[in-house]
C-alpha cells in the first residue's frame, strides 16, 4: 500500500516541479514507470504463453523453451510498456485536480482489491500461480471503476467553446501551449493536447451544428475511450507492477 | 516462476536501454523532421513605419503577441474609460448640487413665493415649479451644458487614448521583435507577403464609421437644440422624480391650499374696500382714493401674513427640503452612472470584435495561410 501510493505521490511531485527540474528527471521517471508497467505486463504473458503450452506440448520439448518467450517478446513488451508510460507522463502534465484526486483513489482500491482478491481465490487457485493470477484478475477489475469515473470527470470539466467552429480555427485559437521542452515529451503532450481538443470539438460540434454529426459523435466518444483506456490502462498496470516487483523482491 | 526470478534484477537494464535509444532515436528524429519541415516562408510586416522581416514561426509569436497586448491595452482602455465617466459624472452632478441653495433661495424668496402665489392662483403652478426647478437646477447650474457635451468629450478623451495604446503596442512589439528578424535575404523575384498592422492597428482601435456619425450626429444636435441624448434623459428622468419629492409636493399642496383659502378673502377684501368707500363717499376722487387705500390696506395685511408663514415654512422646511432634493440628485446620478457602464461595457465589447477583426485582415492574403505545426514552434 505504501509502495503504491509513494509511486503516485512521486508522479504527482514530478508533474508540479518547475520545468527545469522536471525536464531532468523526465528520463529516470519514464524509465521507472516503464520498468513497472513492464514487470506487471510481462508477468501476464508469460504466465498466458506457459498455460497455452503446458496444455499441448511435452515438459521436454524444445519447441517448450523456443516458445516460452525469450527476448522478442521482451522487447516487444519494453517497446509496449516505454510508449505507454511516454503516453501516461504526457497526460499526467495535463492533470487537474479532481483527476489527481481519482488516481490517488485508485492506489487505495487496487490495494483493498488485490487483498480482496487474494483471500477469494486462496481455496482454489494453486499456490505458486495465486499472486501472479491474482495481478491478472486485478487489472480489468480495477480499471473498470477508474475508467467510468476518468470518463464523467473528463466530461465534467470546463471545455473552450466550439461550437459551430471549424477544427482548424478551434487548433489555432485553443491548442493549449507544451509544458515541457524536451523534445520528445513535447511532442507526445501536443499529440495528447491535439486528441483532447479534437474530441472536445467532435463532442460540441455533434450536437448538430454541423452535417455530420453522426460520424463526429463517434470519432469523439471513441476517442475520449481510446485515451482514457490507454491511460487508465497504463496507470493501473504501473500500479500493479509495483506489486509484481515488490512481491518478487522479497521472494528473492 | 521459479524459473525466471533471477531475471528481475536484469529486467531494469533492458528497460534503460530501450528508454535511453527511443529517448535520443526519438529527440535525433525530430530535431531533424524540424529543420526538414521549419516555417521557411519570409514575411515582411510593416510596423511603427518599420518593415520587419521576420519567418512563419516568428510571424506566428508576433500574432499572438499582437493579439494579447491588443487585448490587453483595449480592456485598460475601457478601464480608463470607466474611470473618466466616473469623474465626469461626479463634476457634473456637483454642479446642479451646488445650485441647490440658490433654488431654495429663491424658493424662499418675495418675489419666488409671490410668484408662485400667483401661479397658485392661476392654477399652473405644478408646470411652472417644473420649468424654475429645470431652470435653477439644470441650465443656470450649467449641468445642461456639461450634460450636452458629453459626446463630444467622450468622442476626444477616446480618441485620445486610442492614439497612446496603439502607440504603446507598436513600440512594445517593435522593440520585441526587432532582433528577432530573419537574417535570410529574400529572392528578389520573390518579395515576401507584407503584414500592414499599422493600418489594422489603427482602424482596430479608433472609432468605428457609424460610431462617428452617430457621435457627430448627437453634438450637432446637442448644439442645435441645447440638448444632447443625455440631457434629454435626464430632463425626462430626473425632473419628475424632483417634483414627486415630499418635501416638494407638500409645500405644493399647502400653497395651493392657502392659495384657494386666499382667493375668495383676497376677491372679498377687495369689493369690501370698494363697497365701504362708495358708502361713505359716494362720489369723486375721494371713492377712489378710499378704494385704493382699503385694498392695499388689505394687500398689506396678505403681505405681512404671507411673509411670515413663508419664514416659518423655511424654518420647518427648508433643511429638508434641500437634503430631499440632494438625495435625488445623487440618486439619479447613479442611475445614469450604471446606464453609461452598461453602455460603455457594450461597446466595450463590439469594440473587442471590432479589434479582432481589424487584426484579422492582415492575415487575409491568398499567400499568409496560417499553419499548425505539431512537431513545435
Amino acid at each position: 500500500m505504501i509502495l503504491l501510493l509513494l509511486s503516485a505521490i512521486a508522479l504527482l511531485i514530478w508533474s508540479g516541479l518547475p520545468d527545469t527540474a522536471r525536464d531532468w528527471l523526465f528520463l529516470p521517471v519514464w524509465t521507472v514507470s516503464s520498468w513497472l508497467i513492464l514487470a506487471g505486463s510481462l508477468e501476464s504473458a508469460r504466465l498466458r504463453r506457459r498455460v497455452w503450452l503446458d496444455q499441448y506440448l511435452q515438459p521436454g520439448s524444445t519447441w517448450h523453451r523456443l516458445l516460452r518467450g525469450g527476448w522478442p517478446l521482451l522487447v516487444w513488451h519494453l517497446l509496449i510498456a516505454a510508449l505507454l508510460a511516454l503516453f501516461m507522463l504526457a497526460r499526467l502534465l495535463h492533470v487537474s485536480g479532481w483527476l489527481w484526486l481519482l488516481l490517488l483513489a485508485q492506489t487505495a482500491l487496487v490495494w483493498w482489491l488485490g487483498r480482496w482478491l487474494g483471500r477469494r481465490l486462496g481455496a482454489h487457485v494453486k499456490t505458486e500461480v495465486r499472486p501472479a493470477l491474482t495481478r491478472r484478475l486485478l487489472v480489468p477489475l480495477s480499471m473498470v471503476p477508474l475508467l467510468s469515473c476518468y470518463v464523467l470527470v473528463a466530461l465534467q470539466l470546463p471545455q473552450p467553446d466550439m461550437v459551430a467552429m471549424g477544427w482548424a480555427e478551434a487548433v489555432e485559437r485553443y491548442l493549449p501551449g507544451s509544458h515541457s521542452g524536451m523534445g520528445l515529451l513535447a511532442l507526445c503532450e501536443r499529440v495528447y493536447l491535439l486528441l483532447d481538443l479534437t474530441l472536445q470539438w467532435a463532442m460540441q460540434n455533434a450536437l448538430g451544428s454541423q452535417d455530420d454529426s453522426g460520424a463526429l459523435a463517434i470519432l469523439g466518444w471513441s476517442l475520449l475511450l481510446l485515451g482514457g483506456t490507454a491511460f487508465t490502462w497504463a496507470w493501473v498496470r504501473m500500479l500493479v507492477g509495483v506489486g509484481t516487483l515488490s512481491e518478487r523482491g522479497e521472494g528473492g | 516462476m521459479a524459473a525466471f526470478r533471477w531475471r528481475q534484477p536484469g529486467l531494469l537494464l533492458p528497460v534503460v536501454l530501450v528508454v535511453l535509444l527511443l529517448f535520443f532515436g526519438g529527440n535525433t528524429g525530430l530535431r531533424l523532421l524540424e529543420e526538414r519541415l521549419a516555417d521557411n516562408r519570409l514575411f515582411s510586416v510593416l510596423l511603427n513605419d518599420q518593415r520587419l522581416l521576420l519567418d512563419g514561426a516568428t510571424l506566428r509569436a508576433f500574432n499572438a503577441d499582437l493579439l494579447r497586448l491588443s487585448e490587453q491595452q483595449r480592456r485598460q482602455a475601457e478601464t480608463q474609460m470607466q474611470q473618466w465617466i466616473d469623474g465626469w459624472l461626479d463634476d457634473s452632478f456637483e454642479l446642479a448640487i451646488g445650485a441647490v441653495p440658490e433654488y431654495l433661495d429663491w424658493y424662499y424668496s418675495m418675489p419666488g413665493s409671490y410668484s408662485r402665489l400667483y401661479h397658485a392662483v392661476g392654477g399652473d403652478l405644478d408646470s411652472f415649479m417644473a420649468k424654475r426647478m429645470e431652470h435653477f437646477l439644470l441650465d443656470s447650474s450649467g449641468l445642461q451644458q456639461q450634460l450636452a457635451e458629453f459626446d463630444r468629450q467622450m468622442l476626444e478623451r477616446w480618441q485620445v487614448l486610442a492614439q497612446t495604446q496603439q502607440r504603446v503596442i507598436r513600440q512594445q512589439l517593435t522593440g520585441l521583435y526587432v532582433i528577432r528578424q530573419a537574417r535570410r535575404v529574400p529572392e528578389a523575384d520573390n518579395p515576401p507577403p507584407l503584414l500592414d498592422i499599422d493600418h489594422a492597428l489603427g482602424s482596430g482601435f479608433s472609432a468605428s464609421v457609424e460610431d462617428r456619425q452617430r457621435w457627430r450626429t448627437g453634438a450637432q444636435a446637442s448644439a442645435l437644440a441645447g440638448a444632447g441624448t443625455l440631457a434629454l434623459l435626464v430632463r425626462r428622468s430626473l425632473m419628475p422624480r424632483l417634483m414627486n419629492l415630499a418635501a416638494v409636493q407638500g409645500a405644493r399642496r399647502a400653497l395651493a391650499a392657502f392659495a384657494a383659502r386666499l382667493a375668495p378673502r383676497l376677491a372679498l377684501a377687495i369689493s369690501a374696500g370698494g363697497t365701504t368707500a362708495a358708502v361713505s363717499a359716494p362720489t369723486g376722487p375721494g371713492a377712489l382714493v378710499a378704494g385704493s387705500v382699503a385694498f392695499l390696506t388689505a394687500a398689506g395685511t396678505l403681505v405681512v401674513t404671507d411673509f411670515a408663514l413663508l419664514k416659518t415654512e423655511e424654518a420647518l422646511l427648508r433643511e429638508r427640503k434641500g437634503a430631499e432634493i440632494r438625495a435625488e440628485l445623487l440618486a439619479g446620478r447613479e442611475r445614469l452612472r450604471v446606464r453609461l457602464h452598461q453602455q460603455l461595457q457594450q461597446a466595450g465589447a463590439a469594440a473587442g470584435d471590432a479589434l479582432q477583426q481589424a487584426l484579422a485582415v492582415p492575415y487575409e492574403q491568398p499567400r499568409v495561410d496560417r499553419r499548425f505545426h505539431i512537431l513545435g514552434q
